[in-house]
This record gives structure tokens, C-alpha cells and sequence, in this order.
């Protein structure tokens, strides 16, 4: 497969520039290894990818979006590690996560100090660039903190108030802002913006990016009830926790009225409260009223919707590995090992 | 395409006169010009010029440095040299690499709270290359680049710097982190400075980031950032101030910094055609106070020193500092940002010895002609008003037998200045001797003839580099005539200097001055500035040589009322100020900078001054009166007064490419010469433009800085 | 103040030798070479990309399910929602108008925590980002030139060079330890103070984040509250101003200074008010 081989070499040309930031050089305890932690663990490397070979595609090389795509894995690391303190997850990448190994405020404080490293990596590769790319990168990365804060505050106020009365642009907007924003248009905006030296419009990738991240996210949310919940995550942790998912808004909307009070009986519980027997039973339930079928065909909607904006947003660019590449996120989404 | 060569008049000896005579006696032009350089008494060098007293003893008319940037006057001292060289004269002065020795180490004082005052010394980075070296082609005098190295630099210095005195980053990895940025940073995250120091340099490298890439587009917003993070990095420096004394200086250079930047954006200097000039009808400090600087980084040492080594006083008057913005910016610039190999350069001897020595040697040799003793009394223009058409000399002494004046005499193997002229030489010298004629004296007239020169008849064209004082007095009819001559006169700003210097027997260690021979700069008043020049001392001739030699120098306050033109008495009464002065100086401030030197009484220890060999056998006095074998002057001639910038005064200079006057140029450090310093550089630089002007070489592209912004 | 250089009857003038004329006869300082050359070096770059072309597929050709057609079309809409909202937070930003408090409440908890995040990684690139968003271009108008005054410089070494007869040497070598206070009178003629000097705060501090209890005196039955502080600019330090009110009793007042953050006071502000009778009025 002509993109698992790319996104190898991508994965191992940002992991080798992303240890040259983490490099412990005089390691300080429960500070260093902390922060070293996720990004050890693996991972694809899909965002830091995306970035690169949108560089490459609008003319630049990789050296020159290298650290933009550090930039990408640390703060997404940081986020995680943040993400896994609010939503109480216990495993991240197979492994206890990080405050369930350290206690919060050594995680807190880990993912704080990664978050702040992240900027280095962007600061360096922005050096050689002029003021246009400079203000772009900037414009892209203040909007992406911006939408991210604002999903991730969407998320938590729906789970912090119990609110079940939600639909499905609800779901998808939020999705939007908390995942596909950071996860895939400003890595896609940076790659695009470097690789052209500032001639590309950054909106151009936009809808490419949203399509591509909301069809990833879907795919993220039906493995999490699936046989194989991806590597290293709890199967149904997500209904554990109580997480608004297309499949649970859909299942809301199917279900009678005694099946609905149940659910939100559930969902009014804390996350110790909900027993596993209940759990079982919602997902079973979002099998029976098609839930499930539906989301995954969303998905594929969302990737099909993502091929087609592909082809918008890289039209007239000469043909290339990287090109194919990217063309063919929106149908490995579904299909990742 | 005349056969015979096109004689000019070069009037005046100091650096912007003897470098048009160099350039137009080079061999390039082949003899094209024959130059005759008219020089009052019996010396070269203007300002610049020196003399051996007793004991072969250096006698400078104050302190003079060379800073690393003056390019274009090291330069011509190479060529001097290589020139020299290839005649077979290298012997006589040297390797111009022994003439300069690189100098690195600056203290500046400012008052301690305590009383006394407290030393911050700085030694500046060498750096590669040598002064004089070609430049690359497309090496940049820009802004921009200047703006983002500053930056830069800050940045350094912040990550560099021991904070809220803990000495974070050194104690935390004394050298292994280097220059590794990113390693630097995290040592920062670790020790939880997030929110400080670490944060204020990141916004330090990101406006070096944004000032390297700015556009003409994208200027307003960067403005916006500028000011913001001004602010803000500003009140970070506030909150440190008080806490902090150690740093101040680093804090107060880096709120300079900044008032720069937020200055140079507003006022569209950036990409202004006019450049630094835009701003040069404000003070300098007035233009960063309104750019926000603090009252306290403009009273900072480093921003005195500067006024002091530039002699920025209006009237001599310590209460009125004045620098142009403009000027004062680009001369920063080219000071920190311009030096090569090291940040100073100091002369191994007198000023006189290593410049205008092998300067007059190699002339000579070259053909040019040298008549000293000649004072010129009047530029006669044309009657149409487009040129000159005669000058006027007096004829200060003639030289016995009509010979020239043989001007040199040999010091320890060396060709040196006499602080005296040699009446030996000159018809009824014992006359001269006898009644004590001074011919450097603008009050004493006395003189043994007068001479007109015509044009075409005895010269072609003129070099017209006197000082700027001297220029009503030299060229009276122009500036009766001329609008514009006057309004140079009236606004282009001189200001009078003293200076002394004294003879140690102990070295300055005893004394209680620790570390390496630093120049001094803000100091107390009135001798601000000093240096310790124990590295000259081995070029004198004494017996047993002292073993330090300290020269002070400041500017002087001009009276309220002009001396009259035959105050004959006024150079030796403002003399007898200026020792007066000096004694009192020995006295009071320096006590805390050399405790070693007063006795247990608390005195003066007046017998550690070095009195010369011979002169006062059996024994030199005693007591304060030690200090009358000592060397003090004050440079009230109005050829010797230093050419200062305040404000507006740009427009008042006129160029040495001016072509008002068809077969006249000017040089000289006060015309507009591309760098409006009173300093040697400037003056090159003059002089290398009143070059061009007559004879198109060299060319301006190839005059170093002169389309600097 | 030229004159033609070929007027009639001047047959000397134009035996004379004159200098030729200058191809310019002043500095270019614009700076334009310097940037053409960076100009042309950077000049290989990609090359702009075309305009899309024609989508490769019409959409109106897909078969799709009418659910996932309208999740799609939800999405298009959330897209084009988020991206109106995000250039009106801009024009907000750019307007100056920009507040936590406009943001809905449910979004307040997480952005907050999000920004305090952002504070600690770097509050300068976020105001830095912001600054550069907004794109107003403020008047570039300044004052003209000699409007404003700075003060000339301070003497470096006290003219009354009385005081340092003894020990000069040590003042200069020794890092002073103290900090010099001066203190000034708001309201009481004749006040004098006992304080002349307090020791450094150990942390950067500010001026304003200086503190002195109300000053009590010996009785504990009067007191001075209003006490200021400010950097002293011209002779380094700081300068306590006290503001005395009407009709306080003669006597000596006393009380702690301290900054924030530091448990050990910097020292103690005694100041003395003269015999009553002397209030000034108004």
C-alpha cells in the first residue's frame, strides 16, 4: 500500500525531529518521562502525515514543514493527556493513562509543559519564512485554538449537564471543532501554507479536512463498540463515559419511550455509577434500531463528501505519491489497521 | 583632456582633508592630480593630531578610539601600510595590525544608591573579519536585519541572564545546552519560569521573526505587535527593575530596544526612501521617551556613555544633551552591529604617529607637496558667483633657505609629531621662540607674510577641509554671500573639549582599579570619560618608564560671551580652567575609582604623577604642584572644536558632492557626509566624497555605508 | 545659486578646469539594492497553484442514502456556521471588543480552561496572533518634533563629595544591599520621616505591589492610611508619598512595609507630624 509506506517514512522523519524537543537531556523526574510518555507509546502519526504531504504537494519540500508537524503530534499529545484527565480514561495506546499512572497534577503539569513545547517546533519553522506564511500559519493556528476550545467546551457542557436533547448537527459540530479542526484542516493549512511559501489559500483544504475528520471520527466512535475497540481502548468506554456519539443521538431518537428512560437514567449516573450489565444492553440496543448501521453509513458519506472535496481542493496539481496519498485518506479511514 | 595635471588645493590637514589627498594622489589616476595640502603651524591632523613632549611623552589633543565599524578609515590605513610596504618603507611604521591592538573590554558608572557609584563592565564578542575588509555584496545595512538581530541578541542575553537571582539557566546546565535553543527553553519550562523569562524571550525571537519578514503590507499590523508586546514585555521589566539592580542595564538596553522598534514602525523608517534621516529633527531621547522608553532607561549609564563619547552637549553644557534621532540610531546600529574582529581599537601610539605619520611618508613619496605655516584667511569667489577665484594665506613662518618644512623627528626609531614646532627651521625662529608665538592659536595672528593664489594661475581647484569653527574665519566672503554657508554655520553645532593626561608611577591595580584597562564612559562630570593607555607607554622615551598613563577627556563649557579675536590671553585662561578643573577631579571623584591613590590624610598622593626626565632637576615640586609636569589642554580653537548633531541640524550640512561651486568641495566630519558622527570614520568619509566630486573615483557604491539607512 | 555654465563674455571661466558633473550628489538610503537582492534569491518558490478545475464527479450523479445526504449537508451547514462565527470572534477581536464574557456560558468553562492553557504557553504568541489578526492600521501620526522633554542626566557621583572622605573605596567595590527611600508629605507642613532607606525585595516586584500598614501612633489611637509608592527615577530606590489628614495629633508614626509575597518586611516607615495647630487648610 502506497500510502501505509508514506506514512511510514513521514511517521519516522517527525519522530526523529520530534526527539530532538523531548531529547532528555538531563532528565528531570516526574517531568520528563512524563511528557515523553504519550508520544512514545506510537501512534500513526496520521496529523503530523497530512501535513507533510500537503507541504509537498504545493511545492515544498518536507524539511521545510518538519517542525509544523511536530508541532501537530506534541500538541495533539497534549491534549490528550488533558482529554484522558476529563474524561477519566484509564488506558491510552494499551497502556494505563498518564494521571492514572502519576495522579493528576503531575499529568496536569506534564501536559502543560508539552503543550508550551509545542510552539517551539513552530517557531523554528517559521523562522525562514516570510511574513505572509508567518501571519497565515498564525491566522490557521489561532482559529484551530479557538475552534478546538470551543468544541471541547460544547463536549464537556453536554456530558457536565447531562444534556441528551441533542441532533445531529450537534454532534457534527462539535466534531468539527474538537477533532477535525486540530486533527486534520490545520495540519492540512500548515502543509499547504509552508509548502507554497504563503501563495496557497489556506481555505482551499478546509472542507477536505472536515470531511475527512468527521468520517474519522465516526470510524473512531464505531470501533470504540466494535470487537476491536483500536489499540489499546476499552471496548464500550465510550458509553462508559457517557459520550455523545452519532450513534447515541440516533439511538435517542429510535427508541421507545420506556427504552428512552432508561437511557437517560443511565446517562444521569456517574461514570462509577453505570453498571456494565447497562452498558451491554445500550449497545446492543443501538444494533437492534440500526444506530450502528446508520453512523457507518454516515461515514462513509462523510468520506465519499471528503473524495469529492479532494478533488476541489487539489485540482490542477501535478500527479504525485503524495497526492495519491492524500486522495486516499478518505477510503483508508474506514479500512485502518 | 589638459596635458599638465589639474592642481588642487587641499586646505587643512586632519582626516577628511588628508584622505581627499590621499584618494586623489593615487596611483589609479596617474599623476591626473597635483595636490598641495596648506596646513596652519607645523602639524597634520586637525583634531586628530598629536605631539612628543619631554621624554618622548604622547600629547593627544584628547582620547581617541577607533570603533570596529569605521571601515572605510581602516581601509586607507591598510592601503597606507601595504603601500608603504611596496616602497620599501614597511620598516619605518610597521604592520598596521601592530599599529591597532583590539580592544573588547567597556565600563560604564552610574551613581550607587549607597553614594559612590557602582561599574558595569561589558566585554563585547570579537567578531570574525577585520575593519577595512571588503564587505559582501549583498551584506545588508538594513533595517530589518538590524531590528531582528537586536532581537536576537536580547533574546540571548535574557536566556543568558540570571534570573530573580537564581541563575536559572547556568546553574541548571552551566555550558552543555550551548546554543541549543530548544534546550534552553525546556531548562526554563522545568524550573516552572513559564509565565517570566522564558515567555519574554520567546516574544523577543517572535518579533525578530516578524521584523525579518515584514513587508510594506504587512508594517500596520506589525506596529500593532509591536506595541503590544512592548507593553507588555515592558511591565515584565518594570516588575524586575527594583528587585533587580544587577540587571538593570540588560533591562533598561532591552526597554531601549524596544522603543526602537515601536519608533522605527510608526515613523515609517523602515522602507523610507530617506531612512534614518526621517527621524532626525527629534532628540534622540526625546524620540524614545515618545515611543515609550522609561525616564529611567534614558538616564542609564549606557545611554550616557554614548552622549559622552559623542560629546552630545549643546554649549558644552551637561544639562543639555542633544543627539539627533536619526543619527543617533545609525550610529548604535553601526557601533554594535557593524564591528569587525573586535569592538574597539586602540592606537599602539599617538594618534599623529600611527595615522598622519605614514599618511604624510607615503604622500610624500607619492609627490604630493605639504606647506605648513600657511593659514588661510579667505576663499575669493568668481565673480559670477560659481567658484572660487582666489585664496588667501598668512604666511605663519618662512622655512630657511626655501625649503620645505621637514615636519617629523624620530622618536625610539620612529617618525613622530613634536608637540613643538622646530624653529630651527624657520627664518627668525629665535624671534619666534623669544616672543612665544603659538601657531595653532586662532587669537595670536602674528605671521611673517601674506600670499594670494590665483585659479589657473596657481591652483584648479580646492579641498576646502578645515574644521567647521574655522569656516567663517577662513572663508568669510563666501559665508557673507551664501545663504547656505551661513546656515550651516549658525546651525551646524561645535562644541569645545578638554582633556588631560597624567603619568603614573604605580599601576592602576595598586590604585584599586581592578581588571583590564577598560574605557570609562559616564562618568562623574566633568571628565567623564577615561582610559587607561599604559599600552602607549613603551613608544615614549623615558628613562625609567611610569608605569600606567591615564588620558580624561569630556567636552568644556563655552563662556557666555565669545572671546573677542584678540583675546590672545583666552586659550591659556580656559588652560589654567581646564588644570584647575583636572587637580579638583584628582581630588573629589576619583577617589572612588582609584582608593590606592590617597594617602592616609585622604589626599592626593600627588608623587605617584610621573614628572618627564631632565626637566625638573634636581626634583620635580612636590604636593599639588606635581600636577604642573602633567599634559592638559583645552581645544578652544575653533578648528578644534568637535562637531556635535542635535536635532534638525541635517539639513543644515552640505554635501562634499555639492556642486554650487564648480571647482570647490568640502570635507570634513561636519559636512553631510553619510555618517553625522564628529568621529574619524565620518570624516573619511568626507573626504572620500570631496575625492569623487573631483574626480569621480571612488566610486559611492564603494564607499562603505554611505547609503546606509 | 548657479550660474549657466555657458554665459556669454566669460572666456577665463571657461579656460577653468571645473568638476564634472555627479551621477548623484547624495545617499540613497531607501535600502532598495539590499531588498532586490533578497527579492531575487528567493524568487525560486512553487509556483502558484491553478484554480480547481471542474470537480471530477458531478455529485448530483451519486446514489446515495437521503439520511447520509442530509448529514453531509448538516456538516456543510456546521462548516459554514463555524467558519461565520470564527470571522465574527475576528471582527470582534479586531474591534478591541472582544470579551470571555460574550462567549455562550456553556462554552465558558472549557475555553477558559483552554486559554489559561494558553496563558502559560505563551501569552505573548497569543496577543502577538491576535495583534496580527486585527488589520486597523493605526494613524502613524506622531507628535511633532520638541514636544516632549526628557530630563537631562543624573550626576553619577554626588556633587557634595563631603560624605565619602572615609571608606570611599568600600561604597564603590561593595553591591549596596539597601534600597533608598524617600519619603514625601501630602497635607502636613513641618512632617518629617525616620526612614531613609529599606531593604530589597528578594523578588522582582513592583512598585504598586508595595505595601505599608496604616501607620499607628505610639497610642495605637491615630493613624496615617494613605501611604503610595513609586520607583524613585532619578536617584533609583523608591519614593513613599504620605498623605496625612486634617487634624491628626503631633507625635511619631510607625508601621511595617511590606511587599507581596514575602513574609519579612522590608523595613519599618516612621514618619514624625509637628505640633498641632499647623493643619494646613484646604
Amino acid at each position: 500500500m502506497a500510502e501505509a509506506t508514506l506514512l511510514d517514512r513521514y511517521g519516522a522523519a517527525t519522530r526523529a525531529e520530534l526527539g530532538s524537543y523531548l531529547g532528555n537531556r538531563t532528565a528531570v523526574p516526574f517531568l520528563d518521562p512524563l511528557m515523553a510518555e504519550y508520544p512514545s507509546r506510537g501512534g500513526k502519526m496520521l496529523r503530523p502525515a497530512i501535513c507533510l504531504a500537503n507541504a509537498q504537494v504545493f511545492g515544498g519540500s518536507v524539511e521545510s514543514a518538519l517542525g509544523c508537524a511536530v508541532a501537530i503530534e506534541l500538541l495533539h499529545n497534549a491534549l490528550l493527556i488533558h482529554d484522558d484527565i476529563q474524561d477519566g480514561s484509564e488506558l491510552r495506546r494499551g497502556r494505563p493513562t498518564l494521571h492514572a499512572m502519576h495522579g493528576v497534577p503531575l499529568a496536569i503539569n506534564a501536559g502543560d509543559a508539552l503543550l508550551f513545547t509545542a510552539f517551539l517546533p513552530l517557531l523554528d519553522a517559521l523562522k525562514p519564512c516570510g511574513a505572509d506564511v508567518v501571519q497565515k500559519v498564525l491566522e490557521a493556528t489561532l482559529a484551530m485554538a479557538r475552534q478546538t476550545a470551543e468544541g471541547q467546551a460544547l463536549e464537556l457542557g453536554w456530558r457536565d449537564r447531562n444534556i441528551t436533547e441533542l441532533c445531529e448537527a450537534d454532534y457534527l459540530r462539535m466534531a468539527l471543532k474538537k477533532t477535525a479542526w486540530m486533527g486534520m484542516i490545520w495540519p492540512a493549512q500548515l502543509g499547504a501554507i509552508v509548502g507554497s511559501g504563503g501563495r496557497a489559500d489556506a481555505g482551499r483544504v478546509i472542507r477536505f479536512g472536515m470531511f475527512l475528520g468527521l468520517a474519522f471520527q465516526i470510524e473512531d466512535d464505531l470501533r470504540n463498540l466494535s470487537d476491536d475497540p483500536g489499540y489499546g481502548k476499552e471496548r464500550n468506554g465510550d458509553l462508559a463515559e457517557g459520550k455523545r456519539t452519532l450513534m447515541l443521538i440516533h439511538v435517542l431518537g429510535a427508541a421507545s419511550a420506556g427504552e428512552r428512560k432508561r437511557i437517560d437514567a443511565l446517562l444521569a449516573q456517574t461514570r462509577v455509577e453505570r453498571s456494565s450489565d447497562d452498558i451491554l444492553w445500550l449497545s446492543q440496543l443501538m444494533a437492534q434500531r440500526g444506530s450502528i448501521d446508520h453512523a457507518r453509513k454516515v461515514a462513509a458519506g462523510m468520506a465519499g463528501a471528503a473524495a469529492y472535496e479532494f478533488a476541489l481542493a487539489y485540482a490542477g496539481l501535478p500527479q504525485s505519491e503524495e497526492l495519491i496519498f492524500l486522495q486516499g485518506l478518505s477510503t483508508w479511514v474506514s479500512n485502518r489497521p | 583632456m589638459s596635458e599638465r595635471p589639474i592642481r588642487v588645493a587641499v586646505i587643512g590637514g586632519g582626516c577628511a582633508a588628508m584622505t581627499a589627498a590621499w584618494e586623489l594622489t593615487k596611483p589609479e589616476h596617474g599623476g591626473k592630480f597635483d595636490v598641495t595640502v596648506f596646513q596652519e603651524g607645523w602639524r597634520l591632523g586637525g583634531k586628530g593630531a598629536s605631539g612628543r613632549g619631554p621624554s618622548g611623552r604622547i600629547e593627544e589633543h584628547g582620547l581617541h578610539i577607533w570603533l570596529g565599524f569605521y571601515d572605510n578609515a581602516f581601509r586607507m590605513m591598510r592601503e597606507c601600510h601595504a603601500e608603504l610596504d611596496g616602497r620599501g618603507l614597511g620598516a619605518l611604521y610597521g604592520d598596521w595590525r601592530d599599529a591597532w591592538t583590539p580592544k573588547n573590554d567597556v565600563a560604564l558608572c552610574s551613581a550607587a544608591e549607597g553614594g559612590g557609584f557602582q561599574r558595569w563592565m561589558v566585554r563585547m564578542p570579537p567578531r570574525a573579519g577585520l575593519p577595512g575588509d571588503p564587505r559582501a555584496a549583498d551584506e545588508p545595512f538594513d533595517l530589518q536585519y538590524y531590528l531582528s538581530t537586536g532581537f536576537d541578541m536580547m533574546r540571548a542575553v535574557l536566556l543568558d541572564m540570571q534570573v530573580d537571582g537564581h541563575g536559572v539557566v547556568s546553574e541548571f546546565d552551566p555550558r552543555g545546552a550551548g546554543s541549543d535553543l530548544g534546550g534552553r527553553l525546556l531548562a526554563m519550562v522545568r524550573m516552572g519560569l513559564f509565565a517570566s523569562a522564558a515567555t519574554v524571550a520567546e516574544a523577543a525571537g517572535l518579533l525578530a521573526v516578524l521584523v525579518r519578514s515584514v513587508t510594506p503590507a504587512s508594517l500596520g499590523n506589525l506596529l500593532v505587535t509591536a506595541e503590544s508586546a512592548a507593553a507588555w514585555m515592558r511591565q515584565w521589566i518594570e516588575d524586575r527593575w527594583i528587585a533587580d539592580s544587577k540587571h538593570r542595564y540588560l533591562w533598561e538596553i532591552a526597554d531601549l530596544t524596544l522603543a526602537s522598534l515601536v519608533g522605527t514602525l510608526r515613523h515609517g523608517v523602515l522602507f523610507n526612501p530617506r531612512g534614518l534621516e526621517v527621524i532626525d529633527d527629534y532628540e534622540v531621547r526625546t524620540w524614545l521617551r515618545m515611543n515609550g522608553a522609561s525616564i529611567r532607561a534614558l538616564q542609564s549609564p549606557f545611554v550616557r556613555g554614548l552622549f559622552d563619547l559623542s560629546m552630545g552637549y549643546v554649549g558644552g553644557d551637561p544639562d543639555k544633551p542633544s543627539l539627533s534621532a536619526g543619527q543617533g540610531l545609525r550610529g548604535l546600529l553601526r557601533t554594535f552591529f557593524g564591528y569587525r574582529g573586535a569592538f574597539m581599537w586602540r592606537m599602539r601610539a599617538g594618534m599623529g604617529d600611527v595615522v598622519f605619520a605614514p599618511l604624510y611618508t607615503a604622500m610624500l613619496e607619492r609627490g604630493a607637496k605639504f606647506r605648513f605655516f600657511h593659514r588661510l584667511t579667505d576663499v575669493v569667489p568668481g565673480e559670477d558667483g560659481d567658484h572660487v577665484a582666489a585664496l588667501t594665506f598668512d604666511v605663519q613662518a618662512r622655512i630657511k633657505g626655501g625649503k620645505d618644512y621637514a615636519p617629523l623627528f624620530d622618536v625610539k626609531g620612529r617618525p613622530c609629531w613634536p608637540s613643538q614646532p622646530d624653529l630651527d627651521q624657520l627664518v627668525g625662529g629665535r624671534k619666534i621662540a623669544a616672543e612665544g608665538w603659538n601657531f595653532e592659536s586662532h587669537w595670536d595672528r602674528r605671521r611673517d607674510s601674506e600670499l594670494t593664489l590665483r585659479v589657473g594661475e596657481d591652483f584648479d581647484m580646492v579641498v576646502l577641509g578645515v574644521g567647521l569653527g574655522a569656516i567663517p574665519h577662513v572663508a568669510p566672503k563666501i559665508v557673507a554671500r551664501d545663504p547656505r554657508w551661513r546656515a550651516m554655520c549658525d546651525n551646524v553645532t561645535t562644541v569645545a573639549s578638554q582633556a588631560f593626561q597624567i603619568w603614573l608611577d604605580e599601576d592602576l591595580a595598586e590604585l584599586g582599579w581592578p581588571g583590564p584597562a577598560y574605557i570609562t564612559g559616564a562618568f562623574a562630570k566633568p571628565f567623564d570619560t577615561w582610559c587607561d593607555m599604559a599600552h602607549v607607554v613603551p613608544e615614549e622615551d623615558w628613562r625609567s618608564p611610569p608605569r600606567a598613563s591615564v588620558y580624561f577627556c569630556s567636552v568644556l563649557r563655552d563662556p557666555p560671551q565669545p572671546p573677542g579675536d584678540g583675546d590672545i590671553d583666552y586659550p591659556a585662561r580656559r588652560a589654567e580652567e581646564v588644570r584647575e578643573s583636572a587637580e579638583q577631579f584628582l581630588l573629589g571623584p576619583m577617589k572612588h575609582l582609584w582608593p590606592g591613590a590617597f594617602g592616609a590624610d585622604g589626599d592626593f598622593r600627588w608623587d605617584i604623577l610621573k614628572a618627564p626626565d631632565g626637566e625638573h632637576d634636581p626634583e620635580p615640586p612636590s604636593g599639588r604642584a606635581r600636577f604642573g609636569t602633567q599634559y592638559w589642554r583645552a581645544n578652544v580653537n575653533p578648528s578644534d572644536r568637535y562637531v556635535i548633531h542635535p536635532p534638525g541640524s541635517w539639513r543644515y550640512r552640505i554635501s562634499p558632492l555639492d556642486m554650487s561651486y564648480d571647482n570647490l568641495t568640502l570635507a570634513g566630519d561636519w559636512t553631510d557626509s553619510g555618517f553625522h558622527s564628529g568621529c574619524v570614520e565620518g570624516a573619511v568619509m568626507s573626504g572620500l566624497l570631496a575625492a569623487h566630486a573631483l574626480s569621480g573615483l571612488p566610486l559611492l557604491e564603494e564607499i562603505i555605508a554611505y547609503d546606509h539607512p | 545659486m548657479t550660474t549657466p555654465k555657458d554665459a556669454p563674455g566669460k572666456a577665463a571661466a571657461r579656460a577653468r578646469v571645473r568638476r564634472k558633473p555627479l551621477v548623484r550628489t547624495g545617499a540613497d538610503r531607501s535600502g532598495a539594492s539590499v531588498r532586490a537582492a533578497a527579492q531575487a534569491k528567493s524568487q525560486a518558490g512553487a509556483a502558484e497553484p491553478a484554480a480547481p478545475a471542474m470537480p471530477l464527479r458531478n455529485p448530483e450523479e451519486w446514489k446515495i442514502d437521503e439520511a447520509v445526504a442530509a448529514s453531509v449537508k448538516t456538516a456543510y451547514d456546521v462548516l459554514a456556521e463555524s467558519i461565520e462565527q470564527g470571522r465574527r470572534s475576528a471582527e470582534s477581536f479586531r474591534h478591541g471588543g472582544y470579551n470571555i464574557r460574550d462567549v455562550p456560558v456553556d462554552v465558558r468553562h472549557m475555553a477558559a480552561n483552554l486559554l489559561r492553557l494558553a496563558r502559560q504557553l505563551s501569552e505573548s504568541t497569543f496577543e502577538i496572533c491576535e495583534a496580527l489578526l486585527s488589520q486597523q492600521v493605526p494613524g502613524f501620526q506622531s507628535p511633532p518634533p520638541g514636544q516632549q522633554g526628557v530630563p537631562p542626566f543624573r550626576p553619577t557621583v554626588e556633587k557634595d563629595l563631603a560624605g565619602f572622605t572615609s571608606g570611599a573605596g568600600q561604597s564603590a567595590a561593595k553591591e549596596p544591599s539597601g534600597m533608598r527611600l524617600t519619603v514625601q508629605f501630602v497635607g502636613a507642613p513641618g512632617a518629617v520621616a525616620h526612614s531613609a532607606s529599606l531593604s530589597r525585595p528578594h523578588a522582582p516586584t513592583a512598585a504598586r505591589d508595595i505595601t505599608v500598614a496604616p501607620l499607628q501612633s505610639r497610642d495605637g489611637k491615630a493613624a496615617i492610611k494613605v501611604v503610595t509608592f513609586d520607583a524613585d527615577l532619578a536617584g533609583g530606590g523608591l519614593v513613599a508619598t504620605v498623605t496625612v489628614p486634617a487634624g491628626l495629633p503631633a507625635g511619631v508614626y510607625s508601621g511595617a512595609v511590606h511587599v507581596s509575597g514575602q513574609a519579612v518586611p522590608l523595613g519599618m516607615l516612621v514618619v514624625e507630624l509637628p505640633q498641632a495647630g499647623q493643619k494646613q487648610g484646604g
